[in-house]
């Protein structure tokens, strides 16, 4: 266990490695001077900033000196905000955490109820209706439909708060919104595989215990059933945090998502590396946590391999 | 069994072994396309898809076509117009046509995922077939890179590529493709493992160079209907991150519009006039709605076991 | 009075193509500390009559019609007024008084749940002992099946069990709660031939210990052979023939059952070749209305095809439904 987290993680840092790198010098090939823009600066002050940023040396070495950076967790300073990047991110961060872990919550408990009732059911329309529902929520991006909500209960029926994410009313929109895709989702996944362990053997020999069929669904199906689920549980957290984007964005909730795309809009080029990377971290470490987690939900996989 | 026949002699005289049918066949079987159709036919919901599809691509090439107004010509005198004869969609803000751009959007919005699905097939069938058909040392190097590739969010590519590569159909297409070829690699590789273990079991059996074919013939179909599922599914993502790129602004650039980028630029008139975000929103969703339909039910139809 | 007396059992399974109509009119009983061989080739019925017994019939198939008397109360699905009380006694009747053997080890324990939690499980359905007392007793039954080491084991998963050591399991979780009828569905058909010696000696054995009937399910007439006291041979859905083991081995009355025992090799008779029995099971699609082995039967003859024999007996044991035995005065069979 110890050795495959180990090894895990050393791929992880790779990866990591590699997307700085990627993201590195495809900001650096896009021609241009974060400064020339700005006419009021001198050519001595601009000869400064740019000593300043390393902007004067070779890429090669800028490349160096950014890494460097990293290993220290300096993600360097947006020049369109002042700012450093990191003291940016670490005041975005938890927002969209905190909006990401609600949707999360929602998606796991909805999905993997509607993916139960759904393979369990005996009536037909049940099934057929989760079945369409579903669909629909792979379909309808979640941008999209935070624009139909925000139209239909922000700004119609104004029922809802839609700017901000001060009280839990504020989170229903947009937690809905980002959730749907995952709800779907694992809906899809639960009802297939509960479907699948449905036809079990062992289902039957539990039955032939004398358990009750809930004891024996409960015990025995969904242990089995939810282990695809947990696999997928870590890249859809990943979708939750990066997915949330343009959701916050529209609501106006200032979390890594709406910093991102400002930056992207802006060309706010450090900015956009030191979010990417960030984005890049976090989703590597859940994968990482996921397959950790299934080992431990499911005995058969041996990880010491 | 109800009723008891009289017990007469001739009743008990030896049946001759013509009149038994101790070997004969309970079903018919179609064969493998029939097959699959006549599945895919009885799954309603794939069959509204497919109808649904037809009716949008005919509605993208006919009605560009027909109407007197192109994508950009502009109307000052009627800003914002409701839906009427003239335009049964009505129109944006500089008096344009919409149900002319939504059209020329869906031109935009199914070629990037028509195309994207295609590009990336073949990238994924050139990588995967090779590594699949080496084998050993090139195999496990060239998966370990697309193991590394693919622990990246392929939105997080995407947008890097579409800011370095600025706004435009082709760097969309690129940087689609750079995201999200690695899982059809993998699935190429992993149809061509397993189709290479069953030559083996070909060659063992010596069959005759007709029945060789055919059976070559259905091992290809075979292997195919989880790429053809997948390519399937990979247009309508290819259109979410077509419509996602343009709804944050880095897509397709003015004037031309795709389904996204109008939906962004309708994006501000939700309080004013939200009919215009209707129609974009509707476009993408229906497309999108159909296209999982299709690939859901195309999924079922070639893999029957599979529910 | 019998401990277990199923009397006209139909079972149909609803398919898209139809009803299978897989057991039609089975009858048969089960003695105390009998052991009763039920025979027959795949397909014949055998195992699906078991699974309505023991009310353990997947989702599609239902109990039509008969009787079940389990000590002489009647526990046929039909019998109660909702498929809720219907459950509810079988309940406490599964894994209690009456347990089954299953046929495939290696799918049919819980994989991601440690043997202790799955063999503790009828023990704390049927019991009112504590979790330690029950993984006391565990312990104790895994012992008594030849597990070695039962307290570290008891701890493993299902993967780290050998097939003939998983099977053993599945008879410790059958004996839990000592039942009084243990069904067999050819528990050793998935072992090593090296285990399924093994394993038929520790299931007669045990019953000694326990006091309990046992109906073996199988195809394999050596292992009815070397445990069972009484022999039904089961084909097309239908028993066609019962006896004790000489009977059946030595005076078979039915040409199915002639048949079957000409498949089995006899050491003693070298020269003699095994003969298969040709053609395959009849359609229960679209069941014949006569003899079910008319299609496959050397001595079918025209009356054969239009009405099922009925059961003639030979003796107090031996039972069998064949027209060769009823034939009238000067019969026209001309073999």
């Amino acid at each position: 266990m110890f050795k495959y987290t180990v090894k895990r993680a050393l791929f992880g840092a790779l990866t990591l490695f590699i997307l700085a790198t990627i993201t590195f010098f495809l900001m650096k090939s896009i021609p241009g001077n974060p400064f020339n823009g700005d006419k009021k600066l001198s050519p001595q002050q601009l000869a400064q900033l740019n000593e300043k940023y390393h902007l004067d040396k070779p890429v090669g070495e800028q490349y160096v000196l950014y890494l460097k950076g990293l290993l220290q967790g300096d993600l360097g300073i947006s020049i369109a905000r002042k700012k450093n990047v990191g003291d940016i991110i670490f005041k975005c961060a938890p927002v969209t955490m905190r909006l990401g872990m609600v949707a999360f919550c929602i998606a796991i408990v909805v999905g993997i109820t509607l993916g139960t009732i759904s393979a369990l059911s005996k009536k037909k329309w049940v099934s057929y209706f989760i079945t369409f529902f579903t669909t629909l929520g792979v379909s309808v991006p979640s941008f999209l439909l935070a624009l139909l909500l925000l139209m239909l209960f922000g700004v119609w029926l104004r029922w809802l708060p839609i700017v901000g994410l001060q009280t839990p009313k504020h989170y229903i929109m947009p937690a809905t919104a980002i959730a749907l895709y995952p709800i779907s989702m694992i809906a899809k996944l639960t009802r297939s595989s509960m479907g699948e362990v449905m036809k079990q053997d062992y289902m039957v020999l539990a039955k032939s215990k004398g358990s009750s069929s809930i004891s024996v669904i409960v015990k025995h199906g969904l242990r089995n059933a939810l282990l695809p689920v947990v696999t997928y549980a870590g890249p859809m957290l990943a979708f939750l945090f990066s997915g949330s984007f343009v959701v916050e964005t529209l609501f106006s909730v200032p979390g890594i998502g709406s910093e991102f795309v400002k930056s992207i809009n802006g060309r706010d080029y450090s900015m956009i590396m030191g979010c990417t990377i960030f984005l890049g971290f976090l989703i590597i470490t859940l994968n990482i946590i996921t397959d950790l987690v299934s080992a431990l939900v499911d005995p058969r996989i041996k990880l010491g391999k | 069994m109800d009723e008891k026949l009289e017990l007469t002699p001739d009743l008990f005289e030896k049946i001759p072994e013509s009149e038994k049918n101790a070997e004969r066949i309970t079903f018919e079987s179609k064969t493998y396309l029939a097959d699959v159709w006549s599945r895919f036919k009885d799954n309603k919901l794939a069959l509204a898809g497919l109808i649904f599809l037809i009716l949008v691509i005919i509605f993208a090439i006919i009605v560009p076509m027909v109407s007197p107004y192109t994508y950009e010509s502009q109307d000052p005198s009627i800003p914002h117009a409701l839906p009427s004869l003239a335009h049964p969609f009505g129109t944006d803000k500089f008096g344009r046509d919409i149900m002319v751009r939504i059209a020329y959007g869906a031109r935009i919005s199914l070629s990037v995922g028509v195309a994207a699905a295609f590009i990336n097939l073949c990238v994924g069938m050139v990588y995967g077939g090779i590594a699949g058909f080496c084998g050993g040392k090139v195999d496990m190097v060239m998966m370990r890179i697309v193991d590394v590739m693919y622990s990246v969010p392929d939105t997080l590519y995407t947008i890097l590529i579409m800011v370095k590569l600025g706004a435009n159909i082709q760097s969309i297409l690129i940087g689609i493709c750079i995201a999200s070829w690695m899982g059809m690699a993998r699935q190429v590789r992993a149809q061509v493992m397993t189709l290479k273990e069953q030559e083996f079991c070909l060659a063992a059996t010596v069959i005759g160079a007709s029945n060789a074919r055919i059976l070559f013939k259905h091992l290809i179909i075979n292997s195919m209907g989880p790429i053809i599922v997948s390519v399937t599914m990979m247009v309508p993502s290819a259109i979410y991150t077509e419509a996602f790129l343009s709804f944050i602004g880095i897509g397709i650039s003015r004037p031309a519009a795709s389904w996204g980028t109008l939906a962004n630029d309708a994006r501000a008139l939700i309080q004013s006039y939200p009919i215009e975000v209707i129609w974009p929103i509707a476009a993408i969703c229906l497309t999108m709605l159909s296209l999982n339909f299709i690939g859901d039910g195309l999924g079922n139809a070639l893999d029957p076991k599979k529910k | 009075m019998s401990v277990l007396d199923v009397k006209n059992l139909h079972t149909k399974f609803y398919t898209e193509q139809g009803d299978v109509q897989a057991v039609r009119g089975a009858s048969f009983r089960l003695e105390k500390k009998e052991v009763l061989g039920i025979v027959g080739e795949s397909g014949s019925g055998k195992s699906q009559t078991m699974f309505s017994v023991m009310g353990l019939l997947s989702a599609n198939g239902r109990v039509a019609e008969g009787e079940i008397y389990l000590n002489g109360e009647n526990i046929s699905p039909l019998a109660f007024k909702s498929h809720r009380d219907y459950e509810k006694k079988m309940e406490s009747i599964r894994g209690n008084s009456m347990a089954m053997i299953f046929q495939d080890p290696m799918t049919f324990l819980n994989p991601v749940l440690k043997i202790g939690t799955q063999l503790m499980e009828p023990i704390l359905n049927h019991t009112n002992l504590s979790k330690k007392e029950a993984k006391q007793r565990a312990i104790e039954l895994m012992e008594k099946v030849g597990i070695p080491s039962p307290e570290k084991r008891i701890n493993q998963y299902p993967f780290e069990f050998s097939g003939g050591m998983r099977q053993r399991i599945i008879i410790a979780m059958a004996l839990a709660c000592n039942p009084q009828v243990i069904i067999a569905d050819e528990p050793t058909t998935a072992l090593d031939v090296t285990i399924q010696a093994q394993v038929l000696e520790l299931i007669s054995n045990l019953k000694d210990e326990i006091d309990s009937s046992i109906i073996m399910i199988t195809h394999d007439l050596g292992v009815v052979a070397s445990i069972c006291d009484r022999i039904a041979i089961m084909y097309g859905g239908k028993i066609v023939e019962t006896g004790t083991d000489r009977e059946i081995f030595y005076e078979p009355k039915h040409p199915y059952t002639i048949g079957l025992l000409s498949c089995v090799h006899n050491p003693e008779e070298e020269k003699k070749d095994l003969k298969p029995i040709p053609g395959t099971p009849p359609d229960l699609l679209n069941p014949p209305k006569g003899c079910p082995f008319v299609d496959r039967c050397e001595h079918a003859m025209r009356i054969c095809k239009l009405q099922m024999p009925e059961e003639k007996s030979f003796s107090e044991t031996h039972q069998c439904s064949c027209w060769l035995n009823s034939m009238p005065e000067g019969g026209a069979s001309n073999d």
